[in-house]
């Protein structure tokens, strides 16, 4: 990997959503929070791409400040392109319900639970979609609270139909029924309904079914495939799920920290995880096929938000950390490739020497003329080369 | 492990009913309505042993953990600790129990009270059970801190100011200290992160193997009972539809809805791609349960006739033997031959020969 290639070499075809250098911070009591630290993705027309972290790690408030939703927060980037076209987070939010349209864990944060279900998509297809029904604030009014949509009106058919897409039984009568009366499953169909019904290119989806039994989540999903392929619709799909990114994605991000970690596609980040955090992630999953008698956890917990290390955020629990470590990792910006892993042990002048990574001459002056912080001095830096099993 | 012994725990047809609350219009025009949280409950838990209990939410796996350790009082059946009946202790002798019996949550913040130091909140117990005081209690905090991979010197703090995996083994120092006999664990690393749930999964056995302790673990997650349990209990609205070794079941299940959920475990290997749905819908309200066996009407190895008629009893499958901890399953497809099962199972059997169910996914 070669430090700062310009994004723009791009090997893939222009994407249809692209962040480059997102940063997102929070003001606190204490200080500015750093919440997302410089990441750059892209995701392509048709595509599910998914961002994979532990909770802390930013995935969230990615999306939120894309969509401009993250309140309090303040969002740059160097750029957000939407179809190409540059994006200021305003901007966004005008295309948000609309084009880009988002689904949330918890259904009942996005529902309303005095409006039946099919009130609320019926809403969503007056404001963004071209059925010839007035959306004035009285006649919503007068709809919301009064006559309700008529059944025989373009928008709540529309409604209807699009509840039979998202594989509710019985949609017309379920229409009419309102959020508390359906199972966990059923509204999280009929949030994904509501997302449809701006007729989104893009949908980005968080946690939609971390809240699910797995079988409920195997449908969940099954719907978002069918989106995809019926309406080339792009997905984000945000989860801590490293088996359903598996399933589901096409390419995927691992996030740590607020920092992209290694982003690749699907199998190949499965069959050959490259970054020591994504090894590691993957080798502390129980598996139904697996013996082990001891899980191989990563130890350690995230750094504090408010003091976080110096150089690549995972040093401190990475098995595999070494001198230059302390480096910032953003020389490794986003290269385009279909494999990108922000980690020192990929850097040219890194060689690894019977699992000890060796740095090749004077690289910390060629890196940026500054020299190296002290040796971390942790306890249980063992075995670098990061097999420890 | 069984070692022949009496078992620590038993529990015989244990049921626990709720009364729905109900509005005033509705206590005036209806019966009032009852569910079935758990409803005839048979199980055992050895010494030294883990029994996962898993199922979909709503099947009442936690009420059962409750209920167990007498958090609940049962409606019906029997629960013997150590050969003694407990199911209806009270007062003193309730409490006594607690020294043996102890419970970690899913969620460690909403069990650790926010106003108190997680080192009161650990040496609680010790007060309580009059077991130390003092100097003495100062001391065991700080060793039990140490025996779950807290540091000691973090004992003045709230539990606000820790993390979600740290916080879990507060739980777990707080169960620990008055060094109980069985732990029930509900749901204890599903809020967790992936690399913290491996933390803890490990630290559990780890004090398993040293103090001798029984786990009853109830999750969702079954790649995680897998892995954590020697015997594994699985329940359907209220009841136990299969029961057994760990091997037996994930490798020969023979209750359609293990097969189901089995099937519907995703796994970070194999084949991608969408996952094949055998099981469709919600489970139905354990107010009404529907009539013969419970899980008819979503079951995708349905026989006409037989499975809504009749409630299948939990039978030990061939080749087990018929004591409690053997491979035993609630299904009419027991009664049948299984050449006649195979030829209409919707689960394809792969050709390893050990008629391990495929839960490879289907391409698409
Ligand atoms: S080797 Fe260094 S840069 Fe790579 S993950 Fe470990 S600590 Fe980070
Ligand atoms: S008894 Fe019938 S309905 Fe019940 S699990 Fe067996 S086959 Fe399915």
């Amino acid at each position: 990997m070669t430090p700062r290639t310009p994004t723009q070499g791009s090997t893939r075809e222009e994407p249809l959503l692209e962040v480059e250098n997102l940063r997102t911070s929070f003001p606190t009591d204490r200080g500015d929070v750093t919440a997302v630290d410089g990441i750059s993705f892209g995701v392509d027309t048709g595509e599910i791409f998914g961002i994979v972290g532990e909770s802390g790690s930013g995935k969230s408030v990615t999306a939120l400040s894309i969509l401009g939703l993250a309140a309090d927060g303040e969002v740059e980037a160097d750029a957000i392109r939407f179809r190409g076209e540059e994006l200021s987070t305003r901007e966004m939010s005008a295309v948000r319900g609309g084009e880009i349209s988002m689904i949330f864990q918890d259904p009942m944060s996005s529902l309303n639970p005095v409006m039946t279900v099919g009130e609320q998509i019926a809403e969503v297809v007056r404001h963004h979609g071209e059925v010839g029904e007035s959306t004035g604030i009285l006649s919503e009014l007068r709809r919301k609270y009064v006559t309700g949509t008529s059944d025989s009106s373009r928008s709540w058919q529309r409604a209807v139909e699009l509840l039979d897409t998202v594989g509710i039984p019985d949609p017309e009568q379920r229409a009419n029924e309102y959020p508390h009366q359906l199972s966990g499953g059923m509204k999280q169909r009929v949030m994904i309904a509501q997302a449809l019904a701006g007729d989104p290119s893009l949908i980005i989806a968080d946690e939609p079914t971390t809240a699910l039994d797995v079988t409920i989540e195997a449908q969940i999903l099954n719907e978002l495939f069918e989106l995809r392929d019926e309406f080339g619709v792009s997905i984000v799909l945000i989860t801590h799920d490293l088996a359903v990114v598996r399933e589901t994605c096409d390419r995927v991000a691992v996030m740590y920290a607020g920092e992209l970690m290694e982003t690749a596609r699907t199998e190949t980040l499965f069959d050959e995880p490259t970054h020591p955090y994504t090894k590691g992630l993957l080798r502390s999953i129980p598996r139904v096929d697996d013996d082990r008698e001891w899980l191989n956890a990563i130890d350690g917990t995230v750094p504090d938000p408010f003091n976080r290390p110096s150089g690549c955020p995972f040093r401190d629990r990475c098995d595999a950390a070494f001198e230059l470590c302390s480096e910032p990792l953003d020389r490794y910006d986003a290269t385009g490739t279909d494999h990108e892993v922000r980690c020192h042990l990929q850097h040219d002048a890194v060689d690894i020497d019977d699992g000890e990574p060796v740095v090749e001459g004077s690289l910390h002056s060629r890196l940026d003329g500054t020299e190296t912080e002290p040796l971390d001095e942790r306890s249980g830096v063992v075995e670098p080369g990061g097999e420890r099993q | 492990m069984t070692d022949g012994s009496d078992p620590l725990l038993v529990a015989e047809d244990v049921k626990k009913h709720f009364t729905v609350e109900q509005g005033m219009l509705d206590r005036l025009f209806s019966d009032s309505e009852v569910v079935h949280a758990v409803d005839g409950v048979s199980l055992e838990v050895a010494t030294e042993e883990t029994l996962g209990v898993v199922g979909e939410s709503g099947c009442g796996k936690s009420t059962l953990g409750r209920t167990l350790a007498r958090l609940h009082d049962p409606t019906e059946g029997v629960i013997r600790f150590d050969g003694e009946d407990i199911s209806s202790l009270s007062g003193a002798r309730l409490k006594e129990l607690r020294k043996d019996v102890q419970m970690i949550f899913q969620d460690p913040l909403s069990s650790l009270n926010p106003r108190k130091a997680v080192g009161e909140i650990v040496g609680k117990p010790l007060e309580v059970h009059d077991i130390a005081t003092g100097e003495e209690k100062t001391a065991r905090v700080r060793e039990l801190f140490e025996e779950v991979g807290l540091n000691p010197d973090t004992r003045h703090r709230y539990p606000h100011e820790f993390s979600g995996g740290q916080r879990q083994r507060i739980g777990i120092a707080r169960a620990l200290a008055v060094e109980p006999k069985l732990i029930i664990a509900d749901e204890p690393v599903s809020a967790l992160d992936v690399s913290v749930q491996a933390q803890i999964i490990n630290l559990m056995k780890r004090l398993q193997a040293e103090y001798q302790l029984s786990y009853v673990f109830i999750a969702h997650d079954l790649s995680v009972v897998k892995h954590v349990s020697d015997r594994v209990a699985v329940m359907y609205l209220g009841e136990v539809v299969e029961t057994g070794p760990t091997d037996d079941i994930f490798e020969r299940p023979e209750h359609p809805y293990t097969r189901s959920l089995l099937h519907a475990i995703p796994s970070v290997e194999g084949e991608t791609g969408r996952r094949e749905i055998l099981l469709e819908g919600n489970p139905p309200s354990p107010i009404d349960p529907p009539t013969g066996c419970r899980f008819h009407t979503r079951c995708p190895e349905y026989i006409d006739g037989e499975c809504a008629k009749v409630d299948p009893e939990l039978t030990a499958v061939d080749g087990a033997d018929t004591s409690a901890p053997a491979h035993r399953v609630a299904c009419h497809w027991l009664e049948h031959d299984s050449s006649e099962r195979a030829a209409q199972s919707p689960f394809d059997r792969d050709e390893r020969g050990d008629g391990a169910v495929d839960t490879g996914l289907t391409d698409d």
